[in-house]
């Protein structure tokens, strides 16, 4: 017997009046993943969340959370979902403490006090759970919400974007939060743009174009379904080096990345002396060799480079 | 049907804690009123030969405040949801027939905090009075019902914000005129007489001018029975509107 699918979406597809958002979803997350999401602006990532937390309904297809259907089942899906929206939803003119009450209220929870408490010490915000949400930062905001959305003790829990805007410091002490979350069999989606949090957070992961799936699977296998190495090199002309780069037939793709040329190869210790060796009269200044990462297989799988606020370049 | 209550309970628990916060704006709700009593009502007090014009209008101004309150609450509330501001409540496994009468009720609690607040300041200077608290509760109720009912409807079918208004000024106007509010029912022209007896306004009116002037134009047994008829049919509705607008 297969387990059911902690959320399972088949050919969903979605078009506001004359935009069509998701184009044929097909998702398939097992109980207790740390899932990814993962798509540019626009991509379709937050309508796909919002109609699998019941709020939009899909123009077509279908779409499960624990095998029960998000249109025909509303109030069985519900009790099991918890969400942190991209934009803040707080109600600002309440305390934290009174946002979570609130809450526990609406989903009729026993021991509301104790399990505040706990919610909140989890999020380290029991200090501040008495200050009116209007005076709070966004980090603590953020985290407020989250332990909202864990309050009730949701089977999947949906992050969209849960670090934009926070700082680097802010972004860290979150996932550090989110990890210790994964022992306790909660399944996780969380939409982001930001590779180095899905490379850090996410088991699995699936890459959203234009409504539509362009790659799954785990980080290291996008990674190695994109293949090559980089290599880095800074140089005095940097200019002159490009043409002569995209003449050897063994650099797959080569380009600047602010004055430094990077360049694809199949495999960089084979490749690193000879290419040293057509530059070197350009004044080499200093060479590095990586891996392709995840955020290198986006921008493969979306054909677009991403700026760090998320917009195409 | 105990988590029915306890849903609206929280509902219209969560409506209060955010009142607490909204002190300029229940002035304001107070103020308007009284000053167009005070502008109004005086000089149309002169003019007029019936005895006591002001506590007639008094009482009428203050249900157009109540219903005019109510209409634009039950817009407010789609346009919340529009927003996106209702979230958290809509993905709870909640009904949406609990989340709308909690708002209801809620404002209703505002529309009894108003009334009583200006009933009390009227009573100084004309001859409003809580002659008949109940009844004039039971008006107020059903109005609030009705019309936050009435403007979730309206909201839910108009999708823009200026249609809204527009709409909402062409129908209400009309439904104000003919209702008994400035001028008796009795007093209108033939046809627009027919006209105030099908709108549930009058019925509203009448029974609240009879809680707080103790004078009434219509039998009080209609008013209930039409007024009982109206909220409960009209917050069905809404409630339905509301779902199926909803998660569109
Ligand atoms: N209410 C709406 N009406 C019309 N079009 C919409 C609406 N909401 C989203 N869209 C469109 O649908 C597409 C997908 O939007 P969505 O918000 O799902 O993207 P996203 O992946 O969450 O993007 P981001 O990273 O910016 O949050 C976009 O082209 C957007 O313009
Ligand atoms: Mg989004």
């Amino acid at each position: 017997m297969t387990e059911t699918l902690a959320v399972e979406t088949g050919a969903l597809v979605k078009r506001y009046e004359n935009v069509l958002a998701l184009a044929g979803l097909d998702l398939a997350i097992e109980p207790g993943c740390f899932f990814g999401l993962l798509g540019p602006n626009g991509a379709g990532k937050t309508t796909a969340v919002s109609i699998l937390c019941t709020l939009l309904r899909p123009t077509s297809g279908e779409a499960r959370v624990f095998g029960k259907d998000v249109v025909r089942e509303r109030p069985a899906v519900r009790p099991l979902l918890g969400i942190v929206f991209q934009d803040p939803s707080l109600d600002t003119e309440l305390t934290g403490r009174e946002n979570l009450d609130i809450h526990a209220r609406l989903y009729r929870l026993p021991e509301r006090a104790a399990r505040i408490e706990q919610a909140l010490d989890m999020m380290d915000m029991a200090r501040d759970a008495d200050r009116g949400v209007r005076s709070l930062s966004g980090g603590m905001r953020r985290r407020l919400e989250i332990a909202r959305g864990l309050l009730h003790g949701p089977s999947v829990l949906f992050l969209d974007e849960p670090t934009l805007g926070l700082d680097v410091h802010a972004r860290r002490s979150l996932w550090q939060h989110l990890e210790r979350l994964r022992d306790g069999g909660l399944t996780l989606v969380l939409t982001t743009h930001a590779m180095d949090e899905a490379a850090r957070l996410c088991e699995r992961v699936a890459i959203l174009n234009e409504g539509r799936i362009v790659a799954a699977g785990t980080p290291r296998e996008l990674c190695q379904e994109v293949g090559g190495d980089h290599i880095e090199l800074e140089l005095d002309r940097p200019e002159d080096a490009l043409p002569l780069l995209r003449a050897k037939p063994n650099v797959r793709d080569v380009w600047m990345e602010n004055r430094t040329v990077v360049i694809t190869v199949e495999h960089a210790p084979t490749e690193l002396v000879p290419l040293i060796e057509t530059l070197k009269t350009l004044g080499i200044h200093a060479v590095r060799m990586r891996e392709v990462n995840l955020e290198d297989a986006f921008v493969h799988f979306t054909g677009h480079k991403i700026d760090a606020a998320g917009n195409l370049a | 049907m105990t988590t029915f209550f306890t849903d609206v309970a929280t509902i219209l628990r969560r409506e209060l804690l955010r009142y607490r916060h909204e002190r300029v704006y229940l002035l304001g709700q107070i103020l308007l009123p009284l000053l167009a009593v005070v502008f109004i009502g005086f000089p149309g007090d002169r003019l007029g030969e019936s005895v006591d014009y002001a506590s007639f209008l008094a009482s009428g101004l203050l249900m157009l405040i109540i219903t005019s309150g109510a209409i634009g609450g039950g817009y407010t509330l789609i346009e919340d949801v529009q927003r996106g501001f209702l979230r958290p409540i809509l993905v709870a496994p909640v009904t949406r027939t609990s989340i709308v009468v909690g708002k209801i009720l809620a404002r209703l609690l505002l529309s009894i905090f108003i009334v009583s607040v200006m009933v009390l300041i009227l009573a100084l200077f004309t001859n409003l009075k809580l002659a008949h608290p109940l009844m004039a509760l039971g008006s107020l109720a059903a109005m609030t019902f009705g019309f936050v009912g009435f403007g979730i409807v309206l909201a839910t079918s108009l999708r823009r914000a200026e249609s809204f208004r527009s709409v909402a000024v062409f129908v209400t106007l009309p439904l104000y005129f003919l209702s008994g509010m400035f001028f008796p029912v009795q007093t209108l022209p033939g046809p627009m007489r027919y006209v105030a007896l099908v709108n549930p306004l009058t019925y509203g009116v009448d029974l609240f001018r009879y809680g707080t002037t103790d004078v009434n134009e219509i039998p009080l047994v209609a008013d209930g029975l039409v007024l009982l008829v109206f909220a409960v049919l009209m917050t069905a509705i809404a409630a339905r509107a509301f779902e199926r607008r909803l998660a569109g």
